[in-house]
Protein backbone atom coordinates (compact mmCIF):
# COMPACT_ATOMS: atom_id res chain seq x y z
CA UNK A 1 0.00 0.00 0.00
CA UNK A 2 3.19 2.42 0.99
CA UNK A 3 4.61 1.94 -2.62
CA UNK A 4 1.22 2.80 -4.37
CA UNK A 5 0.44 6.14 -2.24
CA UNK A 6 4.04 6.85 -2.93
CA UNK A 7 3.13 6.03 -7.29
CA UNK A 8 0.20 7.90 -6.51
CA UNK A 9 1.98 11.22 -5.25
CA UNK A 10 4.56 10.80 -7.75
CA UNK A 11 1.95 11.94 -10.72
CA UNK A 12 0.65 14.52 -8.74
CA UNK A 13 4.02 16.67 -8.71
CA UNK A 14 5.39 18.00 -11.84
CA UNK A 15 8.94 17.03 -12.80
CA UNK A 16 12.08 18.69 -14.73
CA UNK A 17 10.96 18.80 -18.08
CA UNK A 18 14.68 18.02 -19.55
CA UNK A 19 13.99 19.50 -23.15
CA UNK A 20 12.27 22.69 -22.24
CA UNK A 21 14.88 23.48 -19.65
CA UNK A 22 18.07 22.77 -22.46
CA UNK A 23 15.65 24.94 -25.00
CA UNK A 24 15.31 27.62 -22.33
CA UNK A 25 18.83 27.81 -20.59
CA UNK A 26 20.67 27.56 -24.38
CA UNK A 27 18.04 30.21 -26.00
CA UNK A 28 18.17 32.76 -23.35
CA UNK A 29 21.55 33.06 -21.56
CA UNK A 30 25.26 33.57 -22.99
CA UNK A 31 26.87 30.10 -23.82
CA UNK A 32 29.01 30.34 -20.29
CA UNK A 33 26.21 30.34 -18.00
CA UNK A 34 23.77 28.20 -19.69
CA UNK A 35 26.12 25.17 -19.52
CA UNK A 36 25.56 25.77 -15.66
CA UNK A 37 21.77 25.24 -16.16
CA UNK A 38 20.53 27.34 -13.55
CA UNK A 39 16.97 27.51 -15.26
CA UNK A 40 15.15 24.12 -14.27
CA UNK A 41 11.35 24.45 -16.03
CA UNK A 42 9.15 21.26 -14.47
CA UNK A 43 6.02 20.25 -16.21
CA UNK A 44 4.59 21.64 -20.08
CA UNK A 45 5.46 25.21 -19.80
CA UNK A 46 4.86 27.67 -22.00
CA UNK A 47 7.43 29.47 -23.60
CA UNK A 48 7.89 32.21 -25.67
CA UNK A 49 11.18 34.18 -25.78
CA UNK A 50 13.81 35.74 -27.84
CA UNK A 51 17.05 35.05 -27.85
CA UNK A 52 19.84 36.43 -24.81
CA UNK A 53 17.11 38.12 -22.80
CA UNK A 54 17.50 36.73 -19.57
CA UNK A 55 20.39 37.55 -18.05
CA UNK A 56 21.55 36.15 -13.94
CA UNK A 57 23.65 38.37 -11.93
CA UNK A 58 24.95 36.17 -9.01
CA UNK A 59 28.15 35.49 -6.96
CA UNK A 60 27.76 31.66 -7.66
CA UNK A 61 26.09 30.10 -10.62
CA UNK A 62 24.69 26.81 -10.42
CA UNK A 63 22.82 24.45 -11.19
CA UNK A 64 19.10 24.88 -10.70
CA UNK A 65 19.03 27.93 -8.76
CA UNK A 66 16.51 29.07 -10.87
CA UNK A 67 12.90 26.78 -10.82
CA UNK A 68 9.50 27.37 -12.91
CA UNK A 69 6.33 26.05 -12.34
CA UNK A 70 7.21 23.18 -9.96
CA UNK A 71 4.43 21.67 -7.99
CA UNK A 72 3.69 22.99 -4.37
CA UNK A 73 1.51 22.46 -1.34
CA UNK A 74 0.62 26.46 -1.50
CA UNK A 75 -2.86 27.11 -0.75
CA UNK A 76 -4.00 27.09 -4.82
CA UNK A 77 -4.18 24.52 -7.42
CA UNK A 78 -1.36 23.81 -8.96
CA UNK A 79 -3.34 23.33 -12.49
CA UNK A 80 -2.75 24.92 -15.02
CA UNK A 81 0.39 25.77 -17.14
CA UNK A 82 2.66 28.77 -16.23
CA UNK A 83 3.04 31.20 -18.93
CA UNK A 84 6.60 32.70 -19.56
CA UNK A 85 6.70 35.71 -22.89
CA UNK A 86 9.66 38.37 -23.33
CA UNK A 87 9.03 39.99 -26.31
CA UNK A 88 9.57 43.76 -27.86
CA UNK A 89 13.34 43.84 -26.22
CA UNK A 90 12.31 43.24 -23.01
CA UNK A 91 14.21 41.31 -20.55
CA UNK A 92 14.59 39.70 -17.06
CA UNK A 93 17.43 40.03 -14.43
CA UNK A 94 17.67 37.29 -12.13
CA UNK A 95 19.99 38.50 -8.86
CA UNK A 96 19.88 35.21 -7.24
CA UNK A 97 17.62 32.14 -6.35
CA UNK A 98 13.91 32.40 -7.38
CA UNK A 99 10.96 29.71 -6.83
CA UNK A 100 7.89 30.42 -9.29
CA UNK A 101 5.36 28.17 -9.16
CA UNK A 102 2.08 27.09 -11.63
CA UNK A 103 -0.32 28.62 -13.33
CA UNK A 104 1.90 32.01 -13.33
CA UNK A 105 1.82 34.70 -16.09
CA UNK A 106 5.03 36.20 -16.61
CA UNK A 107 4.46 38.60 -19.56
CA UNK A 108 7.62 41.18 -20.66
CA UNK A 109 6.07 43.25 -22.96
CA UNK A 110 9.42 45.61 -24.10
CA UNK A 111 10.37 46.10 -20.21
CA UNK A 112 12.80 45.36 -17.54
CA UNK A 113 11.94 42.96 -14.55
CA UNK A 114 14.00 42.50 -11.60
CA UNK A 115 13.72 39.85 -9.59
CA UNK A 116 15.94 39.99 -5.92
CA UNK A 117 17.60 36.70 -4.77
CA UNK A 118 15.41 34.40 -2.56
CA UNK A 119 12.16 35.44 -4.96
CA UNK A 120 9.27 33.08 -4.12
CA UNK A 121 6.58 33.28 -6.24
CA UNK A 122 3.25 30.80 -5.55
CA UNK A 123 0.47 29.75 -7.91
CA UNK A 124 -1.47 32.42 -10.11
CA UNK A 125 0.22 35.40 -10.14
CA UNK A 126 0.31 37.49 -13.11
CA UNK A 127 3.34 40.29 -13.77
CA UNK A 128 2.92 42.25 -16.82
CA UNK A 129 6.10 44.13 -17.51
CA UNK A 130 5.92 47.21 -20.41
CA UNK A 131 8.31 49.79 -18.18
CA UNK A 132 10.31 48.88 -15.06
CA UNK A 133 9.54 46.15 -12.36
CA UNK A 134 12.29 45.77 -9.41
CA UNK A 135 11.12 43.33 -6.76
CA UNK A 136 14.06 43.87 -3.48
CA UNK A 137 15.20 40.65 -2.25
CA UNK A 138 13.09 37.50 -0.22
CA UNK A 139 9.98 38.67 -1.58
CA UNK A 140 7.03 36.26 -1.68
CA UNK A 141 3.78 36.69 -3.45
CA UNK A 142 1.03 33.90 -2.48
CA UNK A 143 -1.37 32.97 -5.11
CA UNK A 144 -3.36 35.44 -7.38
CA UNK A 145 -1.51 38.79 -7.42
CA UNK A 146 -1.50 41.20 -10.13
CA UNK A 147 1.90 42.78 -10.39
CA UNK A 148 1.28 45.28 -13.74
CA UNK A 149 2.81 48.34 -14.16
CA UNK A 150 0.88 49.73 -17.32
CA UNK A 151 -1.82 51.95 -16.26
CA UNK A 152 -4.04 54.16 -19.00
CA UNK A 153 -1.10 52.70 -21.74
CA UNK A 154 1.00 54.49 -19.96
CA UNK A 155 4.77 52.57 -19.02
CA UNK A 156 4.94 53.07 -15.37
CA UNK A 157 7.90 52.13 -12.73
CA UNK A 158 6.99 49.49 -9.88
CA UNK A 159 9.57 49.63 -7.18
CA UNK A 160 9.36 46.76 -4.06
CA UNK A 161 11.50 46.48 -1.54
CA UNK A 162 13.57 43.91 0.60
CA UNK A 163 11.13 41.40 2.37
CA UNK A 164 7.91 42.19 1.13
CA UNK A 165 5.21 39.90 1.53
CA UNK A 166 2.07 40.27 -0.47
CA UNK A 167 -1.30 38.50 0.39
CA UNK A 168 -3.36 36.60 -1.83
CA UNK A 169 -5.71 38.20 -4.42
CA UNK A 170 -3.55 41.72 -4.27
CA UNK A 171 -3.24 44.06 -7.26
CA UNK A 172 -0.35 46.32 -7.45
CA UNK A 173 -0.98 48.78 -10.15
CA UNK A 174 0.66 51.53 -11.72
CA UNK A 175 3.32 53.99 -10.46
CA UNK A 176 4.13 52.48 -7.35
CA UNK A 177 7.00 52.74 -4.77
CA UNK A 178 6.67 50.09 -1.53
CA UNK A 179 9.41 50.34 0.84
CA UNK A 180 11.25 47.41 2.65
CA UNK A 181 9.90 44.79 5.11
CA UNK A 182 5.94 45.43 4.14
CA UNK A 183 3.50 43.14 4.12
CA UNK A 184 0.09 43.44 1.92
CA UNK A 185 -2.91 42.13 3.21
CA UNK A 186 -5.08 40.27 1.26
CA UNK A 187 -7.35 41.06 -1.32
CA UNK A 188 -5.62 44.90 -1.71
CA UNK A 189 -5.27 47.33 -4.19
CA UNK A 190 -2.74 49.64 -5.10
CA UNK A 191 -3.11 52.06 -7.80
CA UNK A 192 -0.45 54.75 -8.63
CA UNK A 193 0.54 55.27 -4.73
CA UNK A 194 4.26 55.91 -3.09
CA UNK A 195 4.70 54.66 0.34
CA UNK A 196 7.73 55.52 2.30
CA UNK A 197 7.69 53.98 5.85
CA UNK A 198 8.90 51.03 6.34
CA UNK A 199 7.87 47.86 8.25
CA UNK A 200 4.29 48.73 7.76
CA UNK A 201 0.88 46.98 6.88
CA UNK A 202 -1.04 47.97 4.06
CA UNK A 203 -4.72 46.74 3.32
CA UNK A 204 -8.23 47.55 1.71
CA UNK A 205 -9.97 48.03 -1.27
CA UNK A 206 -8.32 51.27 -2.67
CA UNK A 207 -4.68 52.69 -1.36
CA UNK A 208 -3.61 55.87 -2.39
CA UNK A 209 -0.25 57.79 -1.13
CA UNK B 1 -25.45 9.88 -31.63
CA UNK B 2 -21.91 11.92 -32.69
CA UNK B 3 -23.69 14.83 -29.79
CA UNK B 4 -23.63 11.71 -27.65
CA UNK B 5 -20.01 10.51 -28.08
CA UNK B 6 -19.27 14.91 -28.11
CA UNK B 7 -20.66 14.95 -24.41
CA UNK B 8 -19.21 11.40 -23.22
CA UNK B 9 -15.62 12.74 -24.00
CA UNK B 10 -16.55 16.44 -22.50
CA UNK B 11 -17.01 15.30 -19.27
CA UNK B 12 -14.20 13.00 -16.88
CA UNK B 13 -15.47 9.49 -16.05
CA UNK B 14 -15.11 8.01 -12.40
CA UNK B 15 -11.72 6.49 -12.02
CA UNK B 16 -11.50 2.93 -10.93
CA UNK B 17 -8.23 2.90 -9.91
CA UNK B 18 -7.96 5.80 -7.75
CA UNK B 19 -11.70 4.65 -6.26
CA UNK B 20 -10.59 1.14 -5.24
CA UNK B 21 -7.66 2.59 -3.73
CA UNK B 22 -9.00 5.86 -1.87
CA UNK B 23 -11.82 3.75 -0.32
CA UNK B 24 -9.24 0.62 0.61
CA UNK B 25 -6.77 2.66 1.74
CA UNK B 26 -8.37 4.99 4.04
CA UNK B 27 -11.90 3.87 5.53
CA UNK B 28 -12.61 0.30 6.95
CA UNK B 29 -13.46 -2.84 5.13
CA UNK B 30 -16.92 -2.80 6.44
CA UNK B 31 -17.43 0.93 4.67
CA UNK B 32 -15.31 0.15 2.10
CA UNK B 33 -16.86 -2.64 0.50
CA UNK B 34 -19.58 -0.34 -0.01
CA UNK B 35 -17.51 1.86 -2.59
CA UNK B 36 -18.74 5.43 -0.45
CA UNK B 37 -16.25 7.35 -2.50
CA UNK B 38 -15.92 8.13 -6.33
CA UNK B 39 -13.25 9.91 -7.96
CA UNK B 40 -13.47 11.41 -10.90
CA UNK B 41 -10.69 11.90 -13.87
CA UNK B 42 -7.11 12.06 -12.64
CA UNK B 43 -7.82 13.80 -8.98
CA UNK B 44 -3.77 14.25 -8.07
CA UNK B 45 -2.51 13.40 -4.33
CA UNK B 46 0.16 15.19 -2.94
CA UNK B 47 0.63 14.15 0.00
CA UNK B 48 -1.35 10.95 1.84
CA UNK B 49 -0.05 10.79 5.33
CA UNK B 50 -3.51 11.59 6.80
CA UNK B 51 -7.20 10.11 7.03
CA UNK B 52 -10.04 10.04 5.49
CA UNK B 53 -13.39 9.41 7.47
CA UNK B 54 -17.25 8.67 6.52
CA UNK B 55 -19.49 9.37 10.07
CA UNK B 56 -22.54 8.26 8.92
CA UNK B 57 -24.88 5.42 9.08
CA UNK B 58 -26.52 5.04 5.96
CA UNK B 59 -23.50 4.41 3.58
CA UNK B 60 -24.06 3.59 -0.14
CA UNK B 61 -22.14 3.83 -3.51
CA UNK B 62 -21.18 6.89 -4.75
CA UNK B 63 -22.26 8.97 -1.58
CA UNK B 64 -19.29 10.88 -2.03
CA UNK B 65 -18.30 12.39 -5.26
CA UNK B 66 -14.76 13.88 -6.10
CA UNK B 67 -13.43 16.05 -9.02
CA UNK B 68 -16.35 15.59 -10.85
CA UNK B 69 -17.36 17.87 -13.79
CA UNK B 70 -20.09 20.56 -13.04
CA UNK B 71 -21.75 23.13 -15.14
CA UNK B 72 -20.86 25.65 -12.67
CA UNK B 73 -19.88 29.32 -13.50
CA UNK B 74 -16.37 28.67 -13.28
CA UNK B 75 -14.09 26.46 -15.97
CA UNK B 76 -14.02 22.27 -14.80
CA UNK B 77 -10.75 21.65 -16.99
CA UNK B 78 -8.26 21.17 -13.83
CA UNK B 79 -8.10 18.92 -11.52
CA UNK B 80 -8.64 18.59 -8.08
CA UNK B 81 -5.37 18.25 -5.43
CA UNK B 82 -5.94 16.90 -2.32
CA UNK B 83 -2.98 17.12 0.94
CA UNK B 84 -3.15 14.98 3.84
CA UNK B 85 -0.13 16.48 5.61
CA UNK B 86 1.49 14.93 8.95
CA UNK B 87 -2.53 13.58 10.08
CA UNK B 88 -4.35 15.68 8.71
CA UNK B 89 -8.34 14.56 9.02
CA UNK B 90 -11.04 15.13 6.34
CA UNK B 91 -14.23 13.62 8.03
CA UNK B 92 -17.76 13.71 6.14
CA UNK B 93 -20.69 12.95 7.50
CA UNK B 94 -22.84 12.08 4.60
CA UNK B 95 -23.44 12.70 1.18
CA UNK B 96 -20.97 15.34 -0.30
CA UNK B 97 -19.82 17.06 -3.51
CA UNK B 98 -16.55 18.65 -4.87
CA UNK B 99 -16.21 19.87 -8.34
CA UNK B 100 -12.80 19.81 -10.06
CA UNK B 101 -9.81 22.44 -9.44
CA UNK B 102 -10.17 22.17 -5.87
CA UNK B 103 -7.87 22.50 -3.67
CA UNK B 104 -8.08 20.45 -0.20
CA UNK B 105 -5.05 20.81 2.04
CA UNK B 106 -5.34 19.26 5.55
CA UNK B 107 -1.58 19.91 7.84
CA UNK B 108 -1.99 18.68 11.04
CA UNK B 109 -5.59 20.48 11.23
CA UNK B 110 -9.19 18.72 10.83
CA UNK B 111 -11.98 19.39 7.90
CA UNK B 112 -15.33 18.31 9.08
CA UNK B 113 -18.02 18.07 6.16
CA UNK B 114 -21.58 17.95 7.13
CA UNK B 115 -24.20 15.97 5.29
CA UNK B 116 -25.16 17.38 1.69
CA UNK B 117 -21.99 20.09 1.55
CA UNK B 118 -21.21 21.05 -2.32
CA UNK B 119 -18.03 22.54 -2.77
CA UNK B 120 -17.80 23.37 -6.74
CA UNK B 121 -14.99 24.73 -8.71
CA UNK B 122 -11.36 26.07 -7.78
CA UNK B 123 -12.36 26.08 -4.09
CA UNK B 124 -9.38 25.96 -1.73
CA UNK B 125 -9.88 24.63 1.76
CA UNK B 126 -6.85 24.99 4.10
CA UNK B 127 -6.86 23.80 7.63
CA UNK B 128 -4.09 24.10 10.10
CA UNK B 129 -6.67 23.67 12.93
CA UNK B 130 -10.18 22.97 12.40
CA UNK B 131 -12.89 23.97 9.74
CA UNK B 132 -15.84 22.50 10.54
CA UNK B 133 -18.82 23.01 7.43
CA UNK B 134 -22.79 22.58 8.34
CA UNK B 135 -25.29 20.69 6.22
CA UNK B 136 -26.21 21.94 3.35
CA UNK B 137 -23.60 24.65 2.70
CA UNK B 138 -23.03 25.61 -0.48
CA UNK B 139 -19.41 26.56 -1.63
CA UNK B 140 -19.53 28.61 -5.18
CA UNK B 141 -16.07 28.20 -7.21
CA UNK B 142 -13.32 30.13 -6.62
CA UNK B 143 -14.07 30.89 -2.78
CA UNK B 144 -11.01 30.54 0.10
CA UNK B 145 -11.56 28.79 3.75
CA UNK B 146 -8.39 28.89 5.34
CA UNK B 147 -8.03 28.99 8.73
CA UNK B 148 -4.45 30.05 8.90
CA UNK B 149 -2.19 33.25 7.64
CA UNK B 150 0.36 30.93 6.83
CA UNK B 151 3.13 32.96 8.06
CA UNK B 152 3.47 35.09 11.41
CA UNK B 153 4.03 38.65 12.09
CA UNK B 154 5.53 40.26 14.78
CA UNK B 155 4.85 44.07 16.79
CA UNK B 156 8.51 45.26 16.66
CA UNK B 157 7.35 47.66 19.53
CA UNK B 158 5.53 45.43 21.93
CA UNK B 159 7.61 42.25 20.61
CA UNK B 160 4.07 40.10 20.39
CA UNK B 161 3.35 37.32 17.60
CA UNK B 162 -0.03 37.38 16.46
CA UNK B 163 -2.25 34.16 16.95
CA UNK B 164 -1.22 32.76 13.21
CA UNK B 165 -4.55 29.95 13.53
CA UNK B 166 -7.80 29.72 14.76
CA UNK B 167 -10.61 27.59 13.83
CA UNK B 168 -13.23 28.36 11.53
CA UNK B 169 -17.43 27.06 12.34
CA UNK B 170 -19.89 27.37 8.97
CA UNK B 171 -23.16 27.07 9.56
CA UNK B 172 -25.66 24.91 8.18
CA UNK B 173 -27.41 26.02 4.85
CA UNK B 174 -24.54 28.80 4.36
CA UNK B 175 -23.99 29.94 1.04
CA UNK B 176 -21.09 31.36 -0.01
CA UNK B 177 -20.62 33.13 -3.26
CA UNK B 178 -17.47 33.21 -5.44
CA UNK B 179 -14.31 34.46 -4.69
CA UNK B 180 -14.90 35.33 -1.60
CA UNK B 181 -12.12 34.41 1.18
CA UNK B 182 -13.34 33.62 4.99
CA UNK B 183 -9.76 33.90 7.13
CA UNK B 184 -9.39 32.28 10.32
CA UNK B 185 -11.29 32.94 13.58
CA UNK B 186 -14.78 32.97 11.57
CA UNK B 187 -18.20 31.87 12.58
CA UNK B 188 -20.75 32.20 10.58
CA UNK B 189 -24.50 31.14 12.10
CA UNK B 190 -26.76 29.17 9.39
CA UNK B 191 -28.22 30.63 6.82
CA UNK B 192 -25.64 33.22 6.19
CA UNK B 193 -25.47 34.72 2.94
CA UNK B 194 -21.83 35.59 2.00
CA UNK B 195 -21.64 37.94 -0.81
CA UNK B 196 -19.39 37.63 -4.32
CA UNK B 197 -15.99 38.64 -4.06
CA UNK B 198 -16.05 39.37 -0.13
CA UNK B 199 -13.29 38.74 2.59
CA UNK B 200 -14.72 37.48 5.86
CA UNK B 201 -11.77 38.37 8.56
CA UNK B 202 -13.79 38.58 11.83
CA UNK B 203 -16.71 37.12 13.80
CA UNK B 204 -19.62 39.74 13.13
CA UNK B 205 -22.50 40.04 15.61
CA UNK B 206 -25.21 38.86 13.34
CA UNK B 207 -28.17 37.15 13.89
CA UNK B 208 -29.37 34.25 11.58
CA UNK B 209 -30.39 34.85 7.59
CA UNK B 210 -28.33 37.75 7.17
CA UNK B 211 -26.16 39.09 4.32
CA UNK B 212 -22.34 39.70 4.69
CA UNK B 213 -20.23 41.65 1.97
CA UNK B 214 -17.47 43.86 1.34
CA UNK B 215 -13.72 44.12 1.66
CA UNK B 216 -13.79 43.76 5.17
CA UNK B 217 -16.91 42.43 5.26
CA UNK B 218 -19.88 44.05 6.49
CA UNK B 219 -23.93 43.08 7.61
CA UNK B 220 -25.61 44.14 4.22
CA UNK B 221 -28.71 42.50 4.91
CA UNK B 222 -30.95 41.10 7.83
CA UNK B 223 -33.69 38.74 7.47
CA UNK B 224 -33.17 37.29 3.86
CA UNK B 225 -32.98 33.58 3.17
CA UNK B 226 -31.51 31.74 -0.01
CA UNK B 227 -34.27 29.92 -2.08
CA UNK B 228 -33.07 25.87 -1.96
CA UNK B 229 -35.88 24.15 -3.35
CA UNK B 230 -34.80 23.44 -6.89
CA UNK B 231 -38.37 23.11 -8.53
CA UNK B 232 -39.24 26.57 -6.98
CA UNK B 233 -36.27 27.83 -8.27
CA UNK B 234 -37.07 26.96 -11.81
CA UNK B 235 -40.33 27.78 -11.51
CA UNK B 236 -39.35 31.66 -10.38
CA UNK B 237 -36.68 31.46 -13.88
CA UNK B 238 -39.64 30.73 -16.08
CA UNK B 239 -41.74 33.51 -14.35
CA UNK B 240 -38.66 36.50 -14.76
CA UNK B 241 -38.47 35.09 -18.34
CA UNK B 242 -41.91 35.40 -19.02
CA UNK B 243 -42.58 38.83 -16.96
CA UNK B 244 -39.24 41.28 -17.95
CA UNK B 245 -40.53 43.97 -16.58
CA UNK B 246 -41.13 42.39 -13.30
CA UNK B 247 -39.10 43.44 -10.39
CA UNK B 248 -40.23 41.33 -8.05
CA UNK B 249 -42.30 38.05 -7.48
CA UNK B 250 -45.07 38.02 -4.56
CA UNK B 251 -45.45 35.20 -2.53
CA UNK B 252 -48.74 34.68 -2.00
CA UNK B 253 -49.02 32.78 1.17
CA UNK B 254 -46.77 31.77 4.10
CA UNK B 255 -43.20 31.02 3.17
CA UNK B 256 -43.11 27.43 3.42
CA UNK B 257 -39.93 26.02 5.63
CA UNK B 258 -38.86 23.60 2.63
CA UNK B 259 -38.28 26.31 0.26
CA UNK B 260 -36.18 28.25 2.55
CA UNK B 261 -34.37 24.71 3.17
CA UNK B 262 -35.31 24.32 7.34
CA UNK B 263 -35.92 20.82 7.52
CA UNK B 264 -34.93 19.05 4.91
CA UNK B 265 -31.39 17.59 3.48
Amino acid sequence: MNLISQIICYFGYNHLNLLKTLYLNFRCLPLNKALYFPIWVYGNMKIKIGKNCIDIQCEKLRAGIIRLNKTNTAPHPNSGKSVLIVKKGGCIFFKGTARIGCANRLYVDGGTLTLGSCFIANNENRIYCSGNINFGDNVVLSHCVTVSDENDNRHCNIYIGDKCWFGNNSDIIGEVIIPSNTIIASHSKILNATFKEQCTILGGGKEHS
Amino acid sequence: MISNLIKFIGVNHINWFLTLYINFHFLPFKQAIHLPIYVYGWMRFLRINGNIRILSEHIHRGMIKMNKHTTSACSSSTNTEIVLHAGGELTFKGNAFIGSGCKIIANMGAIELGENVRIFNQVTIQSYMKIKIGDKACIAHRSQIMDTNSHAVVDLKTKKVGRTMTPIEIGCYCWIANSSTIMPGVTLPSHTIVASNSLVNKTLDIPQYSILGGIPAKCIGKEKARIWDSDFEGKLHHFFNENPEELYYQYPDEIDNTVIGVGIL
